[in-house]
């Protein structure tokens, strides 16, 4: 699904990633683990499509990724995000910011996921109104409403108390087993467990 | 879209009415001004195209109250063959009793007869007519012009602010005041008669007279070509300040948004679709600021015109082609002042959204 090839990056002199290859199979789940400034987010840039590497190839789904000519439409059919933070849109419910997201609009399947996630019930609050963990649920139904391929995690429990963040990976979890493909870099070893496979890395390489 | 930006204008509510309220201010400049000035010019005009096809000025003179044309040329005009009449008319402005200034106009017999009477009669020599304006605030039996008294024969009525805030003396009284014989003479020719012809006759009489038809005195007039230009620079000038405001609060506000932006970004919306939502939310202001500096213009100028103070000099109208025109000029404005904010937002890198830990 993911093919990475030797990929570098530095920003201006410091080295970020030196030399990165890897393979990631379809409906794996992968977590990148690591030191504080070892290179996940920065490896999960890259392979997100969001940060263009100094060196080095990522292929997503057998297209190169400097190739295709819509990013736009490839995101959003292909890729889902979750970030550290929640960034749901603050004037706009929790319903409305999924609906946003949303190809087919459709309302029941945005409930359904909602449900699934067990925040039907705040649907029409607004995120400055619900707890940390139920944003973090609404921000992941953000990222799967559209069914994504792969769904990438950049330290999605770094905000989150233990109880909640056991419950974002079960989450994952769920989702991997259903076929799609997740990439997540945390700093939390014990969570990462729950992943099919656990990278390491140490300053830019992996070990 | 549309209630997304409506949500959003409401949701960042200080800059939405930063905004409005910059729009409206420089939207309702432009308004004023334009409709002043060409309220100033189309009364003047009116009264100049009300009567006459050819208009005799001072050679080389810039304005017309300084314009002195010699009587005696009437006669001498009257005998070309197509002339049917020739009137005389001073313009000045004097102080009237305790109005620092009024327009005076004296009149030949015939020119007078053009003015509706509401009251008394036309003024003879030592006597004055006053502007329906003037006499709601100069209620007397004789007042004073300059240093002179004359006793008023009557009120008229007229349409254009300049004339009924203006008193009318005959133009032997006027000559006196201002010490000339009269500003400008009007010609009226017969229906099918050579102009061209009788242009070049008139000026062969004399060489300090300068002869135009009404209109395109009227067209090259100096004063309101310097009237009209101003009134363009400084609304000009009005437009750039409300696209400077425009685009200074649009940055900041996006520089607030920028994770939502960004957000928008990784959920594969392209950069025009955010350059697109983010002008909407500017049109939207944009509708309210038009029509709520529309109406407050409309209210300005209404009293303005009824302002005591004013005699009725100021009469902006907006006219429909006016209106349309400060739309298109005010919505350039916004979408210019909106754009390129907007093109920065959408630019924004979601890359930024990755958090950067321990770096932060
Ligand atoms: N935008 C940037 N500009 C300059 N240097 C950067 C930037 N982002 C990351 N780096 C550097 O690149 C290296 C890898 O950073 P990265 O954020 O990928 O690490 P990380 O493993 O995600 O760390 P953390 O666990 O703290 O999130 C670090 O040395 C970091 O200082
Ligand atoms: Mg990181």
């Amino acid at each position: 699904m993911i093919k990475a090839k030797n990929i570098i990056h530095h920003y201006g002199q410091d080295i970020a990633l030196d030399g990165v290859s890897l393979y990631i199979n379809r409906g794996e789940f992968v977590s990148l683990v690591g030191e504080s400034g070892s290179g996940k987010s920065t490896l999960l840039s890259i392979l997100s499509t969001l940060l263009k590497p100094s060196g080095g190839e990522v292929v997503i789904d057998g297209k190169k990724i400097d190739e295709i000519s819509n990013i736009d439409r490839f995101r959003k059919e292909y890729i889902g995000f979750v970030f550290q933070f929640h960034y749901l849109i603050p004037y706009l419910s929790i319903y409305e910011n999924v609906q946003l997201a949303s190809i087919s609009k459709n309302k029941d399947e945005i409930f359904l996921l909602l449900e699934r996630l067990g925040i039907a019930d705040i649907a029409n609050k607004s995120a400055d109104a619900i707890s940390g963990g139920q944003r973090q649920r609404a921000s992941i139904a953000r990222a799967v409403i559209n069914r994504p391929k792969i769904l990438f995690a950049d330290e999605p429990t770094g905000n989150l108390d233990m109880k909640n963040s056991q419950k974002v990976f079960e989450m994952l979890r769920e989702f991997g087993n259903e076929g799609m493909t997740i990439v997540t870099a945390t700093h939390d070893k014990e969570l990462a467990k729950i992943s099919d496979r656990v990278i390491s890395l140490k300053d830019g390489q992996i070990e | 879209m549309l209630y997304h930006a409506l949500k959003a204008l409401r949701a960042n509510f200080t800059r939405t009415v930063l905004i409005f309220l910059s729009l409206s201010v420089s939207i309702t400049a432009v308004f004023l001004i334009t409709a002043i000035a060409h309220g100033i010019v189309d009364s003047y005009s009116t009264i100049l195209k009300s009567d006459g096809d050819l208009i005799i000025t001072q050679a080389k003179i810039s304005d017309t109250f300084f314009s002195n044309v010699d009587t005696a040329l009437i006669p001498k005009i009257k005998k070309i063959k197509g002339v049917q009449s020739v009137e005389a008319m001073i313009v000045g402005a004097s102080p009237v009793e305790a109005l620092p200034i009024v327009a005076v106009y004296g009149l030949s017999k015939g020119k007078m007869k053009s003015y509706k009477i509401v009251a008394g009669e036309y003024p003879k020599d030592g006597e004055v007519m006053l502007g329906k304006t003037i006499a709601s605030r100069v209620q007397k039996r004789y007042i004073s012009i300059g240093d002179k008294e004359y006793r008023v024969s009557g009120v008229y009525e007229s349409d254009t602010g300049f004339e009924s805030g203006g008193v009318i003396l005959t133009l032997k009284d006027a000559g006196e005041l201002f010490n000339k014989k009269s500003s400008m003479l009007f010609v009226n020719v017969a229906k099918n008669s050579d102009i061209d012809k009788i242009i070049q006759k008139i000026k062969s009489l004399s060489k300090s007279i300068d002869v135009k038809t009404t209109d395109s005195f009227v067209k090259n007039y100096n004063q309101f070509k310097i009237i009209t230009t101003s009134a363009d620079a400084i609304s000009l000038i009005a437009l750039l300040m409300g696209l400077i405001s425009i685009a200074s609060i649009m940055s900041v506000t996006i520089l607030e948004r920028k994770y939502e932006f960004g957000i928008l970004r990784t959920l594969g919306f392209s950069r025009m679709a955010i350059t697109l939502r983010i002008l909407v939310e500017t049109l939207i202001i944009w509708i309210v600021g038009f029509f709520t500096a529309l109406g407050v213009s409309v209210g300005i100028l209404w009293i303005l015109k009824k302002a005591p103070q004013l005699q009725g000099y100021i009469d902006g109208v907006i006219t429909l082609p006016l209106a349309l025109e400060v739309a298109v000029a005010s919505l350039l404005m916004t979408i210019l002042g909106a754009l390129i904010p907007a093109i920065k937002a959408s630019g924004i890198d979601p890359v930024e959204l990755i958090n950067r830990g321990s770096r932060a």
